[in-house]
């Protein structure tokens, strides 16, 4: 069994792979923005990920900073002390400069959610001005952008596709079914709310197998890491995968 | 406090922590509720915000003090 200071220690590797990664990937879009931060007590297993500055990531359209990314993670050890795994996570696009007052949008995680909120979720803070003023001033580096920029309509928030989880991950009818239950009180008995879960649970495990189809060596190496023993018949050839699926938008 | 692996992760001691922790309330006036319910309302400027976000880092990371 690892010592208490050998976990601390993986821990603050695998937080430093992972603010390395999410640094790279910010640099996509904020070229000078400085690394990610992680910061842990030492008596913690826990790590929290962080942008730098604090106030947020500027973000500019040619050269000219119109919104501000924020981002954190909350991360800790799996149940094996393994692997990182997140406890929760945020990530908020505010107007402006600096990220104050309220955020246009906020996509977060929080793994140990209460039963009436969807551990991940969306939401939504525009108000109608904040966001078409954004909107309003858009670049011209992307056909829809482009588009939106060259119009003379006003831009609506129903332009915006905001990302869900791509092919393999998105949220299923279940999940919206739910939302509604929820945040509406649309009626639904007892019975119906254990029918909606064991339809999500159906469509997320028929997706575990389409991903698994799509990326075969990772599920190998979890499985073995569980203990199975995976063999594949001699003078076969291993299916290629699906891998552009895990990469589209 | 220790900058491990080149400069982006720091360890703290837990004393540091809560420290910085108590630093940061005396920065916003003293009233941590009071400061809890400006942000919950959005009413917080960016440096405050700033504060805020690094406030809950430390209660997470305290939350998580093992010994």
């Amino acid at each position: 069994m690892a010592s208490s200071s050998d976990l601390v220690a993986s821990l603050a590797e695998q937080a430093q792979q992972f603010a390395d990664r999410l640094t790279t990937s910010v640099h996509s879009v904020a070229a000078r923005c400085a690394p990610f931060q992680a910061t842990a007590v030492a008596e913690a297993l826990r790590f929290r990920v962080l942008q730098d500055p604090d106030t947020g990531i500027p973000l500019s359209v040619a050269g000219v900073p119109i919104l501000t990314l924020k981002v954190s993670y909350d991360c800790t050890l799996d149940r094996q002390d393994r692997y990182l795994a997140v406890d929760g996570s945020k990530v908020s696009v505010y107007a402006g400069v600096k990220a104050s007052g309220e955020p246009l949008f906020r996509y977060e995680y929080v793994r140990r959610m209460r039963a009436d909120i969807p551990a991940a979720h969306l939401q939504i803070h525009a108000h109608r001005d904040a966001i078409t003023f954004a909107m309003d001033r858009s670049g011209g580096g992307t056909r829809r952008a482009r588009e939106r920029r060259d119009s003379d309509a006003v831009p609506r928030l129903a332009e915006l596709h905001f990302p869900l989880g791509g092919h393999r991950f998105r949220p299923c009818l279940e999940d919206v079914l739910e939302m509604l239950v929820e945040e509406f009180g649309v009626d639904c008995s007892p019975e119906g709310r254990e029918t909606l879960r064991d339809g999500r649970e159906q469509w997320r495990r028929r997706q575990v197998g389409t991903v698994v189809r799509d990326a075969p060596e990772e599920a190998i190496e979890v499985l073995a890491d569980l203990g199975y023993q995976i063999t594949f018949p001699e003078g076969a050839i291993p299916p290629a995968g699906n891998p552009h699926r895990l990469r589209d938008f | 406090m220790t900058k491990l692996v080149e400069r982006t992760v720091t360890m703290m001691t837990k004393a540091e922590a809560r420290a910085r922790r108590e630093e940061i309330i005396r920065q916003v006036g003293g009233d941590e509720q009071a400061f809890r319910d400006r942000a919950d309302a959005y009413a917080l400027d960016a440096e405050e915000l700033a504060l805020y976000d690094e406030l809950e880092g430390l209660d997470y990371l305290l939350d998580g003090v093992v010994v």
